[in-house]
């Protein structure tokens, strides 16, 4: 019944319904008291408890119909309030036993469990309250020692004093069964990592444990020597009797100053917090380091001496190995900006009277720690919007006969070469006929043109779509879509909408995996130098000379026809009297030809941008600064690709315009006697 | 009317009521621009040409780690593209720009030195009688007999300006990629 | 049980800062006090009065623990200057404490 009563005040915690939790909170202190032994159950208790049992029925029932108004507090509750809160006295003895009981420090080997506990950074959030199980855990037995961790947040400035960043590493004394002591945690195991060691377990399994801990396998089999967790047989040291948690918990002035315990220091093991701005440094100073070796690669090649050359493309190898550790420092996981949500979608959906589920997907995939802040605004809006204008209300859902309640899903994951992040939901899906309408209202459709699906979708995009009109509480707030596109643009991404009337939208964001260094391939097209991203080339080929439309621009691969961009078109150039070359470019599901004149070779290309001049330049992404110390040119693939397809769309339209056309005036000119 | 024909003058040595300005040729018309623009003046460099961009923007160059690009004032005057010399070389000017000062290179012919013109020399743009925007002129003069026009960079050279106008050529050039037209 | 029209608990004085918690110390009212707590971090001089808080949870009680850490790592004198049944409570469930003001110090 506690856990119960428990299970529904972290669940009413979710939602906050304050007056669910309030009275399931007194409820639970009441229920608490009792289980320790500091209540004795009698007849009065037993009957206030089913009373009570009956309003939180009560209540439940009112929450279930009207979520969004808060229980009229009657006065049957005010009475079973203040009925239990009788009941919830901090005598003097429960402050006592509610501390560990400073029961005799057991021989390591004579029987103590091991339990070793770190909470999911979404405990809190959660609703689940660690000293519960701490709690609950003494009253299988005692613990004879107990250590608390604190994970100090990076800076104070922008953490959430709401995750969870507390661990636990204890020692209880218990003759209870490994299956009592592991329910304790039946409703975080999934999340958090719980590792329970029983009694007389062996050094190793302390050893493997560590290693799984991460950091530093030695600093934590120090830690737990020290506090005497480690079985004395293989101990190098002599085996330390566990601190008295009596003295621990004593208070302050009794203890000088130096002998003072205080939170362990996570970040000491495994951490190091440096400066943004010198990782920053670092990151800039490789950059130049990639440059200057590629110089140096060109010169040794040019010497024709081989030992020379191996010298240096060893060098170069290193200086490779070097970069990819220096950005993978600036990589993080990007449950840095997931955490955000839970709380965040909670206090929307509350507001909007709405039943949302939020899943967080891949939470581990790691981005690059520039982008983080600047991802966070736009995926916020779009989770915003998914809520308000997605999702519909419960009744509506429930008449379409899907669940009351909505499906949010943040999901990120790796491919080719970006970092994806998905939104979903389950909601209403884009309607397309209103967006045309919009479109069309605000002057932003251009006549006469079919749009596709996803085009019309796009349109959520431009400058002017989204205007007051749809501004409320939520979303609004006189940002657009367009605000969002431009952030991920901003970040060398690209946003896409999936949507399916009446089942729901994904708008799936697509970031380069860094903003730095990239792997690159060398190409010329009219003596100017090009790089094209490595990681979104499949291959390269020759131009063919058959199996090639150009009237469409469309070339066969193996299967299927593929668009093409010929860059000297593209950049004016005349055609080349040369043989040329295909490079296939892929990205997502997306792939078209690129032509080049020659292909060079692969290089290392540090990424810097072209200024405020070339803004609305499309298909180049940026340029890098080559072993000769001249500039090439970045293409933009995603766009190029983007060109590729929209246009052949159109011509092959056109041909079978003009094809059809031609076919009437053939059979026109048949009927005609010549 | 004082003329300074010595190109050694140095920067800071004019004082009060004179302008250190470097006089260079474009076409058959002489121009200067005011020293204070001029952060540098380096050797032609081969520009990395930047596709889809108005002819005035040559392209761009590394000036040791950053990206600059280049103008043609020529082209920007709306005259034919300036011809690379052997002794043609590249000015980085300083531009004010909304939040910042941003770098622009302009080529320059090999036939350039810096002129001290005394401020009462400098008479106001002209209503008539050149082929520029009075607005780029910040004004007229003479040195060693010549006609020179004094060049109001921050207009001429204006980035918001040269933003637009590369905004417009970059635009129509991509969408009439999309429809299918060589451009 | 929110603090919602509870002024500022951050009173700084010269050399010293006074958070005055009152209400709920739990993750319904973090985010609200999270600024002010830090802002206490100023001061050389800290004091924490927890006599007017009715409910503390593990969420609540883990931000008074980073304050006391950094404070600690700031060099800071910082002491809770009144001492509070069910914090205590809590502290000893975990084996942690907090330093505490000396009883010299409280008196007028």
């Amino acid at each position: 019944m506690f856990r119960s009563a428990h299970t529904i005040k972290g669940s009413a915690g979710l939602f906050a319904l304050d007056g669910l939790i309030a009275f399931t909170h007194v409820m639970e202190n009441v229920l608490d008291r009792m289980r320790n032994g500091e209540l004795a159950i009698d007849k009065p208790l037993v009957a206030l408890l089913l009373a009570c049992n009956d309003h939180l029925r009560h209540m439940l029932a009112h929450y279930r119909s009207e979520p969004a108004t808060p229980f009229p507090e009657d006065a049957e509750h005010r009475r079973l309030l203040t009925a239990l809160e009788a009941h919830t006295q901090f005598a003097p003895t429960a402050v006592a036993s509610a501390a560990p009981c400073p029961a005799a420090p057991e021989n390591s080997e004579s029987g103590n469990w091991h339990l070793f506990l770190r909470y999911h950074p979404d405990l809190f959030q959660h609703g689940f309250d660690p000293a519960s199980f701490l709690r609950y855990l003494g009253k299988h037995g005692s613990i004879v020692h107990i250590h608390t961790r604190l994970e100090m947040p990076a800076t104070l400035q922008d953490f959430d004093p709401t995750t969870c960043r507390l661990s636990n590493e204890l020692a209880l004394h218990s003759q209870a069964s490994a299956a009592d002591i592991a329910a304790a945690f039946e409703f975080i195991q999934d999340d958090s990592e719980i590792d329970i060691l029983p009694p007389a377990s062996d050094y190793d399994a302390f050893v493997a444990l560590a290693a799984r801990y991460g950091g530093s396998p030695e600093t934590h089999l120090a830690r737990w020597r020290e506090a005497g967790y480690l079985p004395s047989a293989v101990s190098t040291a002599p085996p330390v009797q566990a601190p008295m948690p009596s003295l621990e918990a004593a208070p302050m002035q009794n203890v000088p100053q130096e002998k003072r315990r205080s939170v362990d220091r996570v970040e000491g093991s495994r951490f190091i917090r440096i400066e943004a701005a010198k990782l920053d440094a670092l990151i800039n100073r490789v950059g130049e380091l990639v440059i200057s070796t590629a110089s140096s690669r060109m010169r040794a090649k040019q010497t024709a001496d081989s030992d020379m050359i191996q010298a240096v493309e060893v060098l170069s190898q290193l200086v490779e190995g070097i970069r990819d550790d220096a950005l993978n420092l600036r990589m993080v996981p990007i449950s840095e900006i997931f955490n955000r949500f839970p709380r965040m979608v909670h206090d929307v959906s509350a507001r909007l009277g709405k039943e949302i589920e939020l899943d967080l997907v891949g939470a581990d995939t790691e981005i690059d720690k520039s982008m983080i802040e600047k991802l966070t605004d736009p995926l916020m809006h779009i989770v915003r919007n998914a809520i308000d204008h997605g999702i519909e209300d419960a009744e509506s859902r429930l008449a379409q006969g899907k669940p009351a309640r909505g499906l949010l899903r943040l999901k990120a994951y790796h491919d080719t070469g970006a970092i994806v992040v998905d939104i979903s939901d389950d909601g209403r899906g884009m309607n397309k006929a209103a967006i045309l309408a919009k479109a069309q209202e605000r002057g932003l459709l251009a006549e006469g043109r079919q749009l596709s699906d996803p085009e019309v979708y796009k349109l959520i995009f431009l400058p002017g779509f989204s205007t007051a009109e749809q501004v409320s509480d939520i979303s609004g707030r006189g940002v657009g879509m367009d605000v969002v596109r431009r952030n991920i643009e901003a970040l060398r991404g690209e946003i896409e909408i999936l949507s399916t009337a009446g089942q729901g939208s994904t708008l799936r964001i697509r970031l380069p995996l860094t903003l730095a260094i990239i792997d690159g391939f060398h190409v010329e097209v009219g003596g100017s130098s090009l790089v094209l991203p490595l990681d979104m080339m499949a291959e390269c080929m020759d131009m063919p000379s058959q199996q090639i439309s150009r009237e469409t621009r469309q070339i066969w691969l193996r299967d299927t026809w593929i668009p093409y961009i010929s860059l000297r078109e593209l950049f004016s150039l005349p055609p080349s009297d040369e043989p040329e070359y295909v490079v296939v470019a892929q990205f997502g599901q997306t792939t078209a030809g690129i032509i080049v004149d020659r292909l060079i070779g692969d290089i290392q290309a540090v990424i810097k941008p072209l200024g405020s001049l070339f803004r609305s330049l499309r298909g180049v992404s940026g340029s890098t600064i080559m072993g000769n110390g001249r500039l090439a040119l970045i293409l933009d693939i995603p766009q190029l690709i983007q060109l590729a397809l929209k246009r052949e769309d159109r011509l092959v339209e056109q041909r079978q315009a003009s094809l059809t056309e031609h076919s009437i005036a053939l059979a026109n000119s048949a009927t005609r006697p010549i | 009317m004082s003329m300074h024909e010595n190109g050694r003058v140095p920067a800071n040595d004019g004082g009060e009521g004179v302008a250190h300005c470097v006089t260079f040729v474009l076409g058959d018309e002489m121009f200067a621009i005011s020293i204070h623009h001029i952060r540098e003046i380096i050797e032609y460099e081969e520009i990395t040409t930047v596709p889809m961009m108005p002819v005035f923007i040559r392209g761009i160059i590394n000036l040791r780690g950053a990206v600059v690009p280049v103008v043609d004032l020529s082209a920007r005057f709306g005259r034919p593209l300036s011809e690379i010399k052997p002794g043609t070389c590249i000015a980085i000017l300083s531009i004010e720009g909304n939040d910042a000062f941003s770098l622009l290179g302009i080529l320059l012919d090999g036939v350039r030195e810096v002129v001290e013109i005394p401020l009462d020399a400098i008479e106001p743009a002209p209503s008539f009688g050149t082929r520029l925007r009075s607005e780029f002129i910040q004004g007229i003069t003479t040195v060693a007999g010549r006609f020179v026009i004094l060049l109001n960079v921050q207009k001429a050279l204006s980035v918001n300006e040269l933003s637009e106008l590369a905004d417009e050529v970059s635009r129509a050039h991509w969408s009439d990629a999309l429809a299918g037209e060589t451009p | 049980m929110l603090v919602a029209d509870i002024e500022s608990p951050l009173h700084i004085e010269g050399q010293e800062a006074t958070l005055t918690l009152q209400g709920d110390l739990t993750i319904f009212t973090v985010d609200a006090l999270k600024d002010d707590i830090f802002l206490a971090l100023n001061c050389p001089r800290i004091r924490v009065s927890l006599d007017a808080v009715t409910d503390i949870d593990s969420c609540g009680l883990q931000l008074l623990l980073m304050l006391a850490r950094q404070a600690q790592d700031l060099g800071r004198d910082f002491a809770l200057s009144q001492s509070h049944p069910e914090v205590d409570a809590l502290l000893a469930l975990y084996g942690l404490d907090l330093p505490a003001q000396a009883a010299e110090e409280s008196a007028p």
